[in-house]
């Protein structure tokens, strides 16, 4: 027993090395100089830990002489942009999901089972084939530049995952509540928003933070689909850092350190949430 | 107490005046907001690519675009590109899967066991979920970086290696790593399912073992595998799908190479489709991605609904 | 419009249709194109991203001066420019003004994204004095499709220090003195493997300066490959190639290396002998990018027999306009402004990335500047030996050059012979200038 309970923490710690190392690289990385950044052996502890990478995204001008400089001015921009699209799809997949996952969940309609297969089979289609043709339905749509674009883009991406999450969840909810509800006169709406999603919390979070996540990293469309520091995304920003002309480990390594934060602080957040809302989904399915 | 399935629509409204054909009506209206999206967005740029992937077209002379029906298909088939990117990508997908749900399952294991510390460890497990993709592949790039990169100082100063190497360079190795990298990135998701079946596990089933000392190896083998089966098989149809159309990592640490070593499937249609700008090509090999995993997904749903309890 | 009076349904038609027949087959409303109408002109310029902040002060300058005309320029990453482009123009969204690079001007010329600019008024006065690798990079057809912006050519690198420590006092000349002098850091124990050569997918530009370094050539003019026996050079380098692998001098990571990561490792101090960019040199020399600040020297190519011609690939970008621009006037004023000479010199002076005026080689100031982190001599000296790549205007280039580079490499890890895999090359040429 006890040398289960040592041999525990050890395989812990070992989890913990694995999950933390490449990042803990990684910050190391921000907080050195360039010129840190090529020593061999590398510095594990940093001689001169600088912040000036992070400071250099708050105060933008002081890194006027670097390559970079333009990125780092643009990034605050492009991380609301990511959040506001991140939340946004997070919020679409919670309502849009919710309906149709009720759907499959409650009622028995023609063609449910097969409505169900395509919404999977669309998770299987590789971006990369329809990049120029939904270029084309978007500039159609005038929807080009705009930030709406990628919403309407990533929801269709994470969507289907959604409401087959949601629905396995859906179908755990005993039918009582309902009924109970229905018994204290309550419409079908107003059953639904009292009674029966509130039961559901933890999926329609794990839904929530699922679509974030996916949406948040998203890189080729907000890419293709949106122009200039504006309105672009996070990773597009990124990406100018690991570009061959402006290569600055520094900057590189501090930009990926704050894209992880937001993400991470959501997870974070909803953790308790997230295990039982992907339970259903896992178990039943 | 139990509503019976065949009750279609017993909580729908209090009022029974409702014409029927709304009632009937009532679950597309539900999903009409996810169809018109999907058909605006995915089944309409499909066809146009379908279509597209039935003519010889080039980005490079857009003016021409003669019909060649299913050329690009049967071109893409006895291509040794093709067969060499599906090579890569199965031996991918396969290694990436199975090391996600090995990995996945330890983590799990460990996560719910009762021990001090693990709360800290269900915080850690959403490092790697929290880095976007694009970050994920320029952080394996400076761990492996053959002059300044983490890997090399660590194992020279153990003592393991003389000098720097280049790992990427070896063509064996250069397709492990991708697979390390992207295993590290989708492990979190897969241990969060695998968790969430591992905590919905009735007590009554590990209760009856406690009274019968059955030993912990005879547990985890007698309730909890058979248990997960069902969350092990969505993990791997959903990492299947990833792991199909992974691209980020191929661009950014190996660009397809050494050789022809990590060109996936996925990197040769976004090299034929952007980079040699052939639209019609590009379409035909997305297609047959999309073909395989759609082979591959029917394989695993049919493992799973085959006790016949899909809705 | 052009594209609609050559009888064929052209490229937008084509998606046009398609998107017609799609939206109404999906019940999707069809939002009509609008055209902005502003009173004064606005125009949509878009290039890549190096030092954007530079090309948006020389704009403001430019509407100081203009007070009609704003223009809002846009960068994009430049890994994924072309993708970008192309996405834009398929898309039929295109930019006013747009970069371009030398490599993909014969192809958005046939294409029709970009226009030729010899109709404009005073376009000749633009081409005079340009230093003669960048006046052949603007032009396909017969005709000139842009001005300049900058452009470069690939210079050979040593680091003088290691050599120093090594005792050897001449840099090298040809590639057998490379080979003995790395031969003799090895054995000092000073680096492993002292010798870089960028071997990546995406790193060509180096094999083909390599090619010219020794007076080689590739393509005939109509396309067919002279390699591996019609000229020689080519087999003879890759052989000297795997003899350095096989001997360890040959960094192996090379087979992974475009200029970048070569850049870095002449940076880190671990390499003795690379290509690179020639304006590369401003960020190794710099002591705050670099672990080696001083140390790197640039010579002329090195060539296999010592009569050189030590030759390289010298490449421009220029500026140009696109057939849809509406307002031709003033996106001609914009292109003339942005390229003039006066920008070049301010440009150089920043960044130290060459420019496509002869003259300014004399210029007090670009020789005080390029002082500084190299020398203005080799600058112009290798500038005059450098040429536009043979294959530029070739549309199945960029596919031929990633399996040729495959080749390369896969001969270099000693998984092919040298000759096997520039035969392969060959035969890949062959049918892919047939298929075109």
């Amino acid at each position: 027993m006890k040398i289960g309970g040592i041999a525990i923490y050890v395989f812990m710690l070992l989890a913990a090395l694995y999950l933390l190392a490449p990042v803990a690289w990684m910050f190391l990385l921000s907080i050195m100089t360039q010129s840190e950044a090529l020593s061999v052996p590398p510095h594990w502890i940093p001689h001169a830990a600088t912040f000036d990478n992070y400071a250099a995204f708050f105060n933008p001008s002081a890194r006027q002489a670097t390559m970079g400089a333009d990125a780092i001015a643009a990034m605050p921009r492009a991380m609301l942009n990511s959040l506001i699209v991140g939340l946004s799809v997070a919020v679409a997949n919670i309502v849009l999901g919710s309906m149709a996952a009720y759907s499959f969940a409650r009622l028995r309609f023609r063609g449910s089972g097969v409505l169900m297969l395509a919404y999977l089979v669309s998770r299987m289609i590789p971006a990369i084939g329809i990049m120029i043709p939904l270029y084309v339905v978007l500039q159609k749509l005038g929807l080009l530049n705009n930030i709406f674009s990628l919403i309407l883009v990533e929801t269709t991406e994470t969507l289907p995952f959604s409401i087959w999450l949601l629905a396995g969840y859906f179908r755990t909810i005993p039918r009582d509540i309902e009924e109970a509800a229905r018994i204290d006169r309550c419409n079908w709406l107003q059953a639904m928003l009292k009674v029966f999603l509130p039961a559901a919390t933890p999926c329609l979070i794990a839904t929530g933070v699922f679509g974030f996540m996916s949406s948040w990293g998203s890189f080729l469309y907000p890419l293709l689909f949106t122009s200039g520091t504006g309105n672009t995304t996070m990773p597009v920003i990124i990406s100018n850092f690991a570009t061959d002309i402006n290569a600055d480990y520094g900057l590189l390594a501090t930009s990926g350190m704050l894209a992880v934060i937001p993400p991470f602080v959501l997870a974070f957040w909803f953790q308790r949430w997230i295990v039982s809302g992907f339970t259903a989904g896992a178990v039943k399915g | 107490m139990t509503v019976s399935q065949a009750e279609p629509f017993a909580l729908a409204n209090g009022a029974s005046g409702q014409p029927p054909i709304w009632r009937r009506l009532f679950p597309y209206w539900l999903n009409l907001p996810s169809i018109v999206i999907l058909l605006g967005l995915v089944a309409y740029p499909v066809g146009l690519s379908f279509w597209i992937s039935l003519h010889s077209m080039s980005f490079r002379r857009p003016n021409r675009f003669p019909f060649v029906g299913l050329d690009n298909y049967l071109t893409a088939l006895v291509s040794p590109e093709f067969l060499s990117g599906l090579v890569v990508t199965l031996k991918f997908s396969i290694a990436s899967v199975l090391l996600i749900v090995v990995l996945g399952l330890a983590l799990a294991l460990l996560l719910n066991v009762p021990a001090r510390g693990r709360g800290l460890l269900r915080a850690l497990i959403l490092v790697p979920w929290a880095i976007p993709p694009i970050v994920n592949a320029t952080l394996w790039q400076l761990i492996f970086d053959p002059h300044v990169g983490a890997f090399n100082g660590l194992l020279v100063q153990l003592g393991l290696i003389s000098h720097y190497q280049s790992w990427l360079t070896d063509p064996n190795l250069a397709l492990v790593i991708i697979i390390i990298a992207h295993a590290w990135n989708h492990v979190p998701l897969a241990t969060i399912i695998l968790l969430a079946a591992l905590q919905a596990i009735p007590r009554e089933l590990y209760e009856a073992a406690m009274v019968d000392r059955t030993s912990r190896w005879r547990v985890l083998r007698a309730i909890t595998l058979p248990w997960l089966l069902r969350p092990i098989m969505i993990v791997m149809i959903l990492q299947t799908m990833g792991a199909v159309k992974a691209f980020d990592l191929f661009y950014v640490l190996t660009g397809g190479g050494p050789g022809n070593s990590t060109t996936s499937l996925a990197w040769l249609t976004y090299q034929t489709t952007f980079v040699y700008l052939n639209a019609g090509m590009g379409a035909a090999y997305s297609y047959i991605i999309m073909f395989i995993t759609l082979l591959v997904a029917l394989v695993y749903l049919r493992g799973l609904y085959k006790r016949g309890d899909v809705e | 419009m052009k594209l609609f009076d050559n009888g064929a349904l052209s490229r937008r038609n084509f998606l046009r249709a398609g998107v017609a027949l799609g939206a109404a087959g999906a019940g999707l409303p069809l939002l009509g194109t609008h055209t902005a109408s502003a009173s004064s002109v606005a125009l949509d310029f878009e290039g890549w991203n190096y030092d954007p902040q530079f090309q948006n002060q020389v704009l403001a300058d430019f509407t100081a001066q203009h007070p009609g005309v704003s223009v809002n320029f846009v960068a994009e990453p430049a890994a994924q420019y072309i993708q970008k482009i192309v996405a834009r123009f398929v898309g039929n969204n295109p930019p006013d003004l747009l970069y371009v690079r030398d490599q993909t001007v014969a192809d958005w010329a046939d294409s029709e994204y970009i226009r030729p600019i010899n109709d404009l008024p005073g376009w000749e006065e633009h081409i005079k004095g340009l230093i003669p690798f960048h006046l052949s990079g603007l032009q396909y057809n017969g005709k000139v499709w842009g001005l300049p912006y900058y452009g470069d050519h690939i210079a050979y690198i040593y680091n003088a220090d290691i050599l120093k420590k090594a005792g050897i006092s001449t840099p090298p000349v040809t590639w057998s003195d490379i080979a003995d002098q790395a031969l003799a850091i090895k054995k000092a124990g000073l680096l492993e493997h002292p010798v870089m050569f960028p071997l990546k997918n995406n790193a060509g530009l180096h094999w083909w300066s390599a090619v010219y370094g020794s007076g080689g050539s590739i393509f005939a003019a109509d396309g067919s490959p002279k390699f591996p026996d019609e000229d020689p050079v080519s087999l003879q380098l890759l052989e000297w190639l795997v003899k350095a692998a096989q001997d360890g001098i040959l960094d192996p990571t090379s087979v992974q290396m475009g200029t970048a990561e070569g850049r870095l490792a002449l940076a880190s101090g671990q390499i003795a002998f690379g290509s690179s960019a020639r304006y590369d040199l401003k960020v190794i020399n710099d002591p705050k990018t670099s672990k080696v600040p001083g140390q790197a020297k640039q010579v002329l190519f090195p060539s296999l027999t010592a009569s050189g011609p030590h030759g390289t690939v010298g490449w421009t970008q220029m500026f140009s306009i696109s057939s849809d621009a509406k307002n031709l006037d003033e996106a001609w004023q914009v292109l003339q402004y942005i390229s003039s000479l006066e920008v070049a010199k301010r440009y150089y002076l920043k960044n130290g990335v060459g420019y496509a005026y002869e003259s300014l080689d004399h210029d007090p100031d670009i020789i005080a500047e390029t002082s500084r982190w190299s020398d203005q001599a080799m600058f112009a000296k290798q500038g005059e030996l450098a040429k536009a790549r043979e294959y530029i205007t070739f549309s199945w280039a960029a596919e031929w050059e990633d399996f040729h580079m495959q080749q390369l490499q896969q001969a270099v890890v000693g998984r092919m012979a040298a000759r096997d895999a520039l035969q392969a090359s060959a035969d890949k040429a062959v049918q892919l200038k047939k298929s075109a």
